[in-house]
């Protein structure tokens, strides 16, 4: 009796072994690949320079004063240069809810690791560029 | 065994460096193979959380708290909350009250499967590690869909929820549900039916229902005693869907020894804990009913509270997790925020459940409670 | 005492004014039922919660710094048959106050009152093992969280920042 069962058991694990061997990986070779991103990904800020009015509600928002703000450096009528410190961000999303003239967004570029810390130190020029596209494909996918 | 070593006591640190030991240390004291006494330590993740807190305005304070358990996010976030709701008399559209329900069971599930992959590998069946964390990837995907982060998802805001569900969200939840509907009673199966499974924890950690009352145990160590205890049906919260529909609290209660639980009676409960919340997530997914995600008036009533003490409580995956909430006139931030994490107690009560044991059961006992260092290190 | 008689609030506030004549009892909304306590009593009364309340859940133990070396020490108990959350006040005094310990009636809240009294140096008179909990050995002593205690703000001066706004005035901030 306790053969039987036994055996049940091996096929019913082998059915799931098999399963699993089927189907596709859940891992992705990350350099080369990348999966695709949620339309919400909190991932790094992008500063939209024309629209901004230097109102300081994002600075506000920061629960870990990431954010600091730079008044007297004016490219156009109102607005103001923007500096991130991403060795303090959280991505809790609350400076992007907090800007009232679509000025703050997050992008999908959720890969910025740095080898220097200072790197991380975001100034004006770098948060309102894109160095990357966050949606490419990037390389092959391997299998 | 000879008669010299029972004479001699050995101590052994458990952890910080074990593998299992993920963030605490034990220091046991052996008499040959067996504990006689055992001293938890904590503090390696001590973040000062409840000193944080008063130096953050009250929108702000969830990140914090999600932040102490990021497994159960939507649920650890919870009780702040529902603390500032309840001084600053905030009302919840009925639409948040809903998505907020199913989102706290979903995470509910997932910290489960994360349990279970967990317990499963300290017991030394690796197998079983991969397969619930592959499940468990569906609901990351739809927390990601819906928040924009996998873990800390920053849902709940006084008055309401910061995102709205859409299509995708509803359908990457119903991937979740259906692959995990489909594959966890096989998997379960599979486990409990395993005679070495059943070897391992039979009889290991056992305590009756008034010891865990008394060293403050909550939640699933506590149901599967057969005390229906749980606050989502003793205190039903107004700003909760939990009373929109009919269900049952489940309860293991054992057979051979009622009013008691070892670890298998704590690892039934779980899966019955989780085959509750997919009946509440399906049973209220039909009823999300439309209108705003959240109190307009929410944002300037939450700027400045009025003078007041609050008590937040929710049923979290491991037990009650409270916060105690103080404000004076006009304050942006608290006075005195305290919170209780459920855990603080399950890894207390180590100190009386392990000595008898063998050392080898040690980690059997602490995996059964379903401790998280983030809840009681804080 | 059983399942099936439940004592609401007000009906056991009541009993421990019986008991304890300088006990003040007032049951409140949400199933609360709010009492203070003069500190030598608190033992009486938590015995009390332990033999008439069969299902006595103990949720926390913690203080509260009123300043002006005043403290609250707030014990916190649920019973399911009773739907009622029995909140305990005990109002002390002085730098180092004292309370009893009621780590022996409830095991569970041993750590609690280890967290105090690191946090804020209320002493648990007969605590079986008042050692440091959470913090580490440097900070013996200080109570961190005591108004009183000025935090580390040496990251901030490093990145040559301040927070945009000394927020807190009454609200919380030591500084």
């Amino acid at each position: 009796m306790g053969f039987f069962r036994n055996l049940g058991d091996i096929f019913q694990i082998l059915r799931h072994v098999f399963r699993q061997v089927m189907s596709r990986p859940f891992t992705y070779f990350y350099p080369f690949e990348d999966r695709e991103y949620p339309e919400r990904t909190r991932g790094r800020h992008i500063h939209v320079r024309e629209k901004c009015t230097a109102c300081m509600q994002c600075v506000r928002a920061c629960p870990n004063v990431a954010i600091s703000i730079d008044k007297s450096d004016k490219h156009y009528e109102k607005d103001a240069a923007l500096f991130f410190d991403y060795t303090r961000c959280i991505f809790c999303g609350m400076c992007t809810q907090a800007c009232r003239f679509d000025a703050l967004f997050h992008t999908k570029v959720v890969d910025i690791s740095e080898g220097e810390r200072e790197d991380l130190l975001y100034g004006p020029d770098k948060i309102e560029t894109l160095d990357r596209d966050p949606l490419e494909w990037r390389g092959r996918r391997f299998r | 065994m000879s008669p010299d070593i029972l004479d001699e006591t050995t101590e052994i640190w458990f952890g910080p460096q074990h593998v299992s030991a993920h963030g605490w240390a034990a220091k046991l004291t052996l008499v040959g193979d067996f504990v006689v006494e055992c001293d938890p330590n904590a503090g390696y993740f001590h973040r000062s959380a409840e000193k944080c807190l008063e130096f953050r305005n009250f929108r702000q304070g969830a990140l914090i708290m999600e932040r102490l358990c990021m497994l159960e996010a939507f649920l650890a976030e919870y009780p702040y909350v529902q603390a500032v709701e309840k001084i600053a008399g905030l009302e919840v559209p009925e639409r948040a009250k809903v998505m907020r329900t199913i989102m706290m069971e979903a995470s509910r599930i997932h910290s489960l499967q994360f349990w279970w992959g967990q317990f499963s590998a300290e017991l030394g069946l690796f197998a079983m590690l991969l397969w619930p964390w592959v499940d468990r990837e569906f609901f990351l995907d739809a927390f990601e869909e819906l928040s924009g982060s996998r873990h800390a998802v920053s849902y709940s805001t006084p008055g309401g929820v910061k995102y709205d569900f859409n299509d995708k969200v509803l359908e990457k939840l119903d991937i979740a549900i259906a692959r995990f509907e489909d594959r966890m009673p096989v998997m379960r199966d599979m486990l409990m039916g395993s005679p070495t499974f059943r070897a391992r924890t039979e009889g290991i950690g056992q305590y009756t229902l008034k010891q865990g009352l008394k060293f403050g145990l909550s939640g699933p160590p506590i149901k599967a005693c057969g005390l229906p205890m749980d606050l989502r049906k003793d205190a039903p919260d107004p700003n909760l869907a939990y009373d929109m529909i009919d269900w049952e609290v489940p309860v293991t209660e054992s057979e051979e020894h009622p009013g008691e639980s070892d670890a298998y009676d704590r690892m039934v409960q779980r899966f019955r804990e989780m085959e509750t919340s997919v009946e509440i997530i399906r049973k209220l997914l039909p009823l999300v009913p439309e209108g705003p995600i959240v109190d307009p008036k929410a944002r300037g009533k939450s700027n400045r509270l009025p003078e007041g003490e609050a008590y937040g409580r929710v049923e979290g995956t491991r037990g009650i997790s409270t916060l105690w909430l103080k404000t004076t006139e006009k304050a942006q931030t608290p006075y005195r925020a305290k919170i209780r994490g459920p855990c603080f107690n399950s890894y207390y009560s180590l100190k009386h459940l392990v000595p008898g044991a063998k050392f080898a059961d040690f980690i059997v006992v602490f995996g059964s409670l379903d401790p998280y260092p983030g809840w009681w290190d804080r | 005492m059983s399942e099936d008689t439940p004592i609401s609030g007000a009906t056991f506030g009541r009993q421990i004014v019986n008991k304890f004549p300088d006990v003040e009892c007032t049951p409140k909304e949400d199933g609360i039922l709010e009492c203070i306590v003069p500190a030598d009593k608190i033992r009486d009364v938590v015995g009390m919660i332990d033999e008439e309340i069969a299902d006595a859940f103990p949720e926390s133990v913690f203080g509260v710094d009123l300043q002006e070396d005043k403290f609250e020490v707030i014990y916190i108990f649920w019973s399911r048959t009773n739907r009622t959350q029995y909140h305990l006040r005990v109002s002390l005094e002085g730098s180092n106050p004292e309370v009893d310990t009621i780590s022996d009636i409830f095991p569970g809240m041993e750590w609690h009152e280890r967290e105090t009294w690191e946090m804020f140096g209320i002493n648990f008179k007969d605590h079986p093992d008042l050692r440091l909990l959470l913090l580490p050995e440097e900070l013996e002593g200080k109570y961190p969280l005591r108004k009183s205690f000025v935090t580390d703000r040496s990251r901030l001066k490093e990145a040559d920042r301040t927070p945009p706004k000394p927020k807190p005035t009454e609200g919380g901030a030591s500084e």
